[in-house]
């Protein structure tokens, strides 16, 4: 059923359970419902059957190529080029910079900044979608959203704070940053975790019905991914011990959802536009344009890969130019040393890992907004 | 509140932290005192100012709020004994990371890794005498090895210090060919294997 034929058997888009999809029922079922169950499956089937470099593969075949979707939207679009132009050439130099000093001076303090950023970022990408599915089904009401996004938020927070696979590694922060905790503190805070969880989703399930009541509608496709994907992190964290599990399954879910809607996304802008030109971006649009979407992705990957990855060939591609020992001068009278190319090759290749993740995390931050109209266009 | 009056009270505010920060420094304070000083100085700045491309909307806000607080922590990860070494993150009694995971979580022998890094700890007597270790009295190698043979039999062995300290343990205990496929496990890096030989039940 398409967007427009469900509104239409809805009798006038005012009856209470309306269904709409992200794309159509068949890719909606593929990317967005059953995924996270495949990605679950895949993640078990690596942890018995695959070391664990098995989630570094993953996050090289997955996680590196989605980032090179955000670039493609933002670097790509002539659209998103002129409208945001200040933040793409700033926003990386600064975020650069900063990843450079954090690997250099503070590298716990950048550790916990990457990793709590990734999760909020995480969270906001579920609820874009949730916001998503409600704009094509029309339904909700203005306080809809915010209700989506404490939900996303607490359902997060409290699997956060409550399964033992991110329970292990909070506390250890806490005791790391001097804030020792008890075993009763831990579960107070776990007891209070469940009871704002329960109030929430009961809180949710109460507008829901309202909408439902007044007509405004309920999206049921949005409710069954938030269930698929909450569903994913719950039993993967709740499950079992293994980061391995958790982070191929989340990875999996995440990546592919996001180079899904950015495809989506450029398919849109290219209708609208034509032969009207708009930027490399959508040259990828398109049924040709999958393949080279998908071909420079790995290539991206491939090339971040080498980069980040081995000392040799990141100076063989600079042709000699790239003389790590001139970036810095030794200033022996405030204890800098003079860096070797090895070493300021390690501190480049660390800080670019968490640098691009980190300018992926901004740049999400403001293209996406389901509120800004013109994203709206590309998500019609 | 007129923004004349709140650009009055932030700026006041802010001059006043800056004083600190600059006195902090002076004075050979820790440098976390004087970079919260300065964070919060330009936080108080920016509310006062409300300049465009830090408000929402604006661009950058959101870097502010995760960049912000960042300062602060790395101010504090700077400073001399800021973070906790492994003294504060495995002897203190009972109050200590290995004991309260097993505490929370007493049926995850996956955990147990870390009550055998608190035994190493304490057998290795590297740091000075501390609570869990009185409490812990003697430790044997046999005894460490259980608690990692416990963890590893859980299948998760994902941590790689858990296999490597295994090895280690193993040919401290001369138990050299159990040594040698515990390493080649720890080389392969199989998180569902056991290393063969693992301990009884």
């Amino acid at each position: 059923m398409s967007v427009q034929a469900a509104m239409d058997s809805g009798g006038g888009g005012r009856v209470g359970w309306r269904p709409g999809w992200i794309l159509s029922p068949r890719h909606d079922l593929a990317w967005f419902l059953l995924l996270p169950v495949s990605a679950v499956l895949i993640a078990v089937g690596c942890h018995h059957w695959l070391p664990f470099v098995a989630l570094v593969s993953v996050n090289l075949w997955i996680t590196i190529p989605h980032h090179c979707a955000t670039w493609v939207r933002t670097y790509g679009l002539e659209e998103d080029w002129q409208r945001w132009r200040g933040r793409l050439l700033l926003g990386p130099l600064m975020i650069g910079a900063l990843a450079m000093m954090g690997h250099r001076w503070a590298p716990t303090t950048l550790l916990l900044v990457v990793t709590m950023w990734d999760h909020q970022h995480s969270i906001m990408q579920q609820h874009g979608f949730a916001r998503i599915y409600d704009f094509k089904a029309g339904t909700g009401t203005p306080q809809t959203g915010r209700f989506d996004l404490v939900v996303n938020w607490v359902l997060y927070g409290n699997m956060f704070l409550t399964a033992p696979l991110f329970v292990q590694y909070w506390v250890r922060e806490l005791f790391t940053w001097q804030v020792p905790v008890g075993v009763e503190a831990v579960r107070i805070l776990q007891g209070g975790s469940w009871a704002v969880t329960t109030g929430v989703l009961v809180a949710y399930g109460l507008h829901l019905l309202g909408c439902l009541r007044r007509g405004d509608g309920v999206n049921p496709i949005k409710l069954l991914f938030l269930l698929a994907s909450y569903g994913l992190w719950y039993v993967t964290a709740w499950h079992t011990d293994s980061i391995l599990v958790f982070g191929i399954a989340h990875r999996l879910m995440h990546g592919v959802q996001y180079m899904v809607i950015v495809r989506i996304y450029l398919a849109k802008k290219a209708r609208d536009s034509g032969d009207a030109g708009g930027g490399l971006g959508l040259s990828l649009a398109g049924r040709g344009g999958l393949w080279r979407f998908v071909g420079i992705s790995l290539l991206y990957a491939v090339v971040f890969q080498v980069v980040v990855g081995q000392p040799q060939p990141l100076e063989t591609f600079g042709f000699g130019v790239f003389e790590f020992n001139s970036v810095y001068k030794a200033i022996p009278e405030l204890g800098v040393g003079r860096f070797t190319s090895r070493e300021m090759y390690a501190l480049f290749a660390t800080a670019m890992v968490d640098a691009v993740a980190m300018v992926h995390y901004y740049f999400d931050s403001f293209i996406w907004k389901v509120s800004d109209q013109r994203v709206r266009e590309g998500l019609q | 509140m007129t923004a004349g009056t709140r650009r009055t009270v932030c700026g006041a505010v802010a001059v006043a932290l800056l004083g600190v920060a600059m006195w902090s420094w002076a004075d050979n304070q820790p440098a976390s005192q004087s970079v919260s000083g300065l964070v919060l100085a330009v936080v108080s700045g920016l509310i006062g100012w409300r300049p465009k491309w830090a408000c929402p909307g604006g661009g950058y806000s959101i870097a502010l709020v995760i960049g912000l607080p960042a300062v602060v922590l790395a101010a504090f990860e700077t400073a001399d004994g800021g973070l906790a070494g492994a003294d504060q993150l495995y002897l203190p009694r009972r109050m200590n990371y290995a004991d309260v995971m097993i505490g929370l979580y007493p049926d995850r022998d996956g955990y147990r890794f870390l009550k055998a890094q608190q035994m190493g700890l304490c057998r290795q007597q590297v740091l000075p005498p501390s609570g869990a270790c009185r409490e812990l009295g003697p430790v044997t190698l046999q005894e460490i090895r259980r608690e990692l043979e416990r963890a590893i039999r859980t299948g998760v062995t994902s941590n790689e210090d858990l296999m490597r300290i295994y090895v280690e343990v193993l040919e401290e205990e001369g138990r050299t060919e159990e040594a040698i496929k515990a390493r080649s496990e720890l080389l392969l890096h199989h998180p569902n294997r056991r290393p063969g030989g693992v301990g009884p039940e």
